[in-house]
């Protein structure tokens, strides 16, 4: 089955062309990292507008790369929530209309749900059940994931998403945007032990995450110390990212452990971060967890993550019809 | 004016709570303040103050742009306007249709609101002592902001 997959439920508009829920024909984003560096700030295409702009374009181009003509998409699938509205509405009714005028399925899809099926975009995908992270600038939760259709929610951020603390002190040392990348190239070139960022690890029992402690007391370090070089910016970074990591790290592998489960799939922009999955890959590996990351380009938002989650869907039958609309908050 | 000295966040947690019992009708509170200053903490009280429920965790909205929760009777609006660019932005991400008297709206990273002349009731700004404590200053404007902040004992 080809699955034609679109994504537009934040700062991307992305569309994809998957066959058989693994194997990526095509994978096109039209991102705006080069805009938001020009501008040294955060400015998202997140306005629908853009979205709409781009929309077309990019399904166009998906379909030319995957060498599909439209008659050969066997059905339609797109991201329904949780998101920015109006945004979410460009690609949803794309796929409406795709799925009327070509008479084919479509269905809407859980974007947090989507990204754990980063992880079956290959030929090696884990076996059920599984612990799976979903770690970005605007989420940070940890299922247990027992099946295509059952994702227990067993913990999320009660303030900041991991990946927006990773922006927002790469701001504060004024790295530009976005910020897990530079935070992660600048803490290569330092020992993380020099400065003892807290560790925020809530209740004992708690899966939950807290990420503002980290982000404050990194802004108090900054007021109290000259930081104007490189050096100590690195100093800074290193330390930040390890507190995170270690974060991360201790929640994963103790729900694994609970669940008594040997594998953790983790996804989602930060899980592009090479220390982290290296680090945790070591630590699990002591208790004979195997690690699943999606390749790099899976990451961060895209749109084959979307078809290969829809596929399953309408596999089992979960399919839309056009009265089903988007919803802004999470449901899963 | 009115300000207090938080040297914890439960201190800014309660200024948040007991402002967030006080609101009424169609409020509007712009908060400003660095990274890390507290903001979110201070609406988090804010949340609590208005009844919204213990099962919802009140989150950074910079991602998301607008958080919403149900609070009794009223809708609280969160918004982070840090990555938006211009009004037009405004537009797409639907702000006019929040602007209705069930809806308290608070917003952090204000400006491009502020460009626009939009009213707030109270505004409240988070800044450091030399010991970085937050020194948390509330400031009404109109009626009922002014009735508000002459009731508030902190």
């Amino acid at each position: 089955m080809i699955v034609l997959g679109i994504e537009s439920s934040c700062d991307e508009t992305a569309a994809a062309v998957v066959k058989d829920g693994t194997h990526i024909l095509s994978s096109v984003i039209a991102s705006q990292i080069d805009v938001h560096h020009k501008y040294g700030g955060v400015v998202p295409e997140l306005a629908s507008r853009m979205h709409l702009e781009a929309i077309t374009p990019v399904v166009d181009q998906a379909l030319e790369q995957a060498l599909i003509k439209k008659e050969e998409i066997d059905a339609v699938a797109a991201t329904r929530g949780p998101g920015l509205i109006g945004a979410l509405l460009v690609g949803f009714s794309f796929a409406k209309a795709f799925s009327f005028a070509r008479n084919i399925p479509f269905t809407g899809v859980n974007h947090l749900e989507a990204h754990i099926y980063s992880l079956f975009l290959t030929d090696t995908p884990p076996e059920f059940p599984f612990i799976a992270l979903v770690v970005s600038g605007g989420h940070t939760n940890i299922y247990y994931v027992t099946s295509h259709d059952h994702f227990e929610l067993m913990g999320q951020t009660r303030d900041d998403a991991a990946g927006e603390a990773f922006d927002k002190v790469a701001k504060m040392l004024g790295l530009g945007y976005p910020g897990g990348p530079v935070i992660e190239q600048m803490a290569k070139s330092k020992n993380p032990d020099n400065i003892v960022f807290p560790r925020t690890l809530l209740d004992k029992d708690s899966f939950d995450f807290s990420f503002s402690g980290i982000k404050s007391a990194v802004a108090r370090y900054i007021h109290d110390h000259d930081i104007s070089t490189l050096e100590e910016k690195a100093r800074i970074a290193a330390s930040f990212q390890e507190a995170v990591i270690d974060v991360l790290c201790q929640k994963l592998i103790r729900a694994a452990k609970f669940k008594n489960c040997t594998r953790i799939g983790i996804s989602g922009g930060v899980s592009a971060n090479q220390t982290f999955v290296d680090r945790l890959r070591q630590t699990a590996a002591t208790d004979r967890i195997c690690v699943f990351a999606p390749a790099p380009s899976l990451c961060g938002d895209n749109a084959a993550m979307i078809a290969a989650r829809g596929f399953t869907m309408i596999q089992q039958g979960d399919i839309c019809n056009f009265d089903h609309d988007v919803f802004s908050r999470n449901r899963i | 004016m009115k300000t207090i000295t938080s040297s914890h966040t439960d201190q800014t947690l309660e200024l948040g709570e007991k402002i967030g019992r006080a609101l009424t009708c169609g409020m509007r509170i712009a908060l400003k303040g660095e990274l890390g200053a507290g903001k979110t903490t201070f609406v988090q009280g804010l949340a609590k103050g208005m009844g919204v429920s213990e099962k919802y965790h009140i989150t950074s909205p910079t991602f998301n742009i607008i958080n919403e929760y149900e609070a009794g009777q009223f809708t609280l609006c969160h918004l982070d306007l840090y990555r938006l660019e211009s009004c037009d932005d405004l537009e797409d991400i639907g702000f006019d249709d929040l602007i209705e008297d069930m809806n308290v709206i608070v917003v952090e990273w204000p400006g491009i609101l502020e460009d626009m002349a939009f009213r707030f009731d109270l505004e409240i700004h988070f800044n450091f002592d030399e010991h970085y404590n937050r020194i948390i200053s509330v400031f009404a404007s109109g009626q009922s902001g002014s009735n508000l902040l002459s009731t508030l004992s902190l």
